[in-house]
């Protein structure tokens, strides 16, 4: 992934984390796997970024982990939106879509 | 008019449940109201309170890894509660400062299922999340805590005001007692005491 979008990435990556979870729980391997698939390939997300992130998320109550199995029946942990969790992708997509019409205007400029 | 009736109340902007508990007239559960605490407003009318959410980890044991559905308490939360240990002890303040060994209860159903009810589990030491961690008490068969049901370790809420990553800390409930001679308003104004 080219230097420029792992930067933009790290300051997206909670919300669009929350945005994967808003279509169901999933464990770690699958929000990646769902992001780099409806991104174009665009979005991949290491396990060094991911991991602490879903940790620093879950202490923050935006979501919430429990046990599961897996596609290949191995145990794992499956995170799924609080309340709370819901709250905060709302807002920070609004203010996300809101940023990025702003940033796009500016840099579309004669 | 009893606790058992159920009321949802607000005290000074802080929300107050009655709970069916020993000495159910004196203990309460405080919510989180707007994402903010304001302990030293709601500690007037409860004399003490504890703080529990859950914590999600993975346990090793036996030469196996399982999933265990965790919480994080702080000492108090277990005093508010009155309940007695079946083995060993409940948590202590100490439990919370440092970065020592941790310690951590078990809940009577988990001591039996994953420990095999064994007699000897106070003191032991075993990896969680990774982390060396001491059994130091089996909690009361039974014990469940409102709202946080099928919880089967409890660690210590650790505190150290230094570090960055504790002030991102979010959804703990609080339980509390009234302290005495304290009441709680129901919304059509009379008043339980």
């Amino acid at each position: 992934m080219p230097k420029t979008t792992k930067a933009l990435l790290h300051g997206s990556l909670d919300t669009l984390i929350l945005k994967t979870l808003s279509f169901g729980p999933r464990h770690g391997y699958a929000i990646a796997k769902w992001l780099a698939q409806h991104s174009g390939e665009e979005i991949q997300v290491e396990e060094g970024s991911l991991y602490p992130a879903l940790y620093r998320m879950e202490r923050r109550d935006w979501i919430e982990a429990e046990w599961g199995q897996s596609e290949l029946g191995r145990r794992a942990k499956f995170y799924r939106l609080t309340a709370k969790g819901r709250r905060q992708l709302a807002a920070e997509t609004t203010q996300w879509l809101s940023f990025q019409g702003a940033v796009g205007r500016v840099l579309q400029m004669g | 008019m009893g606790a058992t009736s159920g009321l949802f109340t607000v005290v000074n902007g802080v929300l107050l449940t009655p709970l069916p508990y020993p000495e159910p007239d004196r203990l309460v559960m405080v919510c989180e109201a707007n994402e903010s605490l304001d302990i030293a407003t709601a500690s007037r009318t409860v004399s003490q309170i504890g703080l529990a959410r859950s914590w999600t980890v993975a346990m090793e044991f036996d030469g196996t890894s399982q999933g265990v559905r965790g919480g994080l308490a702080t000492p108090d939360f277990f005093q508010v509660m009155e309940t007695a240990p079946a083995l060993g002890r409940l948590l202590r303040s100490e439990d919370q400062v440092g970065v020592g060994s941790p310690v951590a209860l078990a809940s009577y159903r988990f001591w039996r299922a994953a420990f095999g009810g064994d007699s000897t589990i106070v003191g032991r030491t075993v990896p969680i999340d990774g982390v060396a961690t001491t059994i130091v008490g089996v909690l009361a068969e039974g014990f469940e805590a409102p709202f946080l049901d099928g919880i089967e370790l409890w660690w210590p809420l650790h505190i150290d005001p230094a570090a960055e990553e504790n002030r991102d800390w979010r959804g703990f409930r609080a339980f509390g007692r009234l302290a005495p001679g304290a009441g709680v308003t129901s919304p059509g104004g009379g008043r339980v005491e």
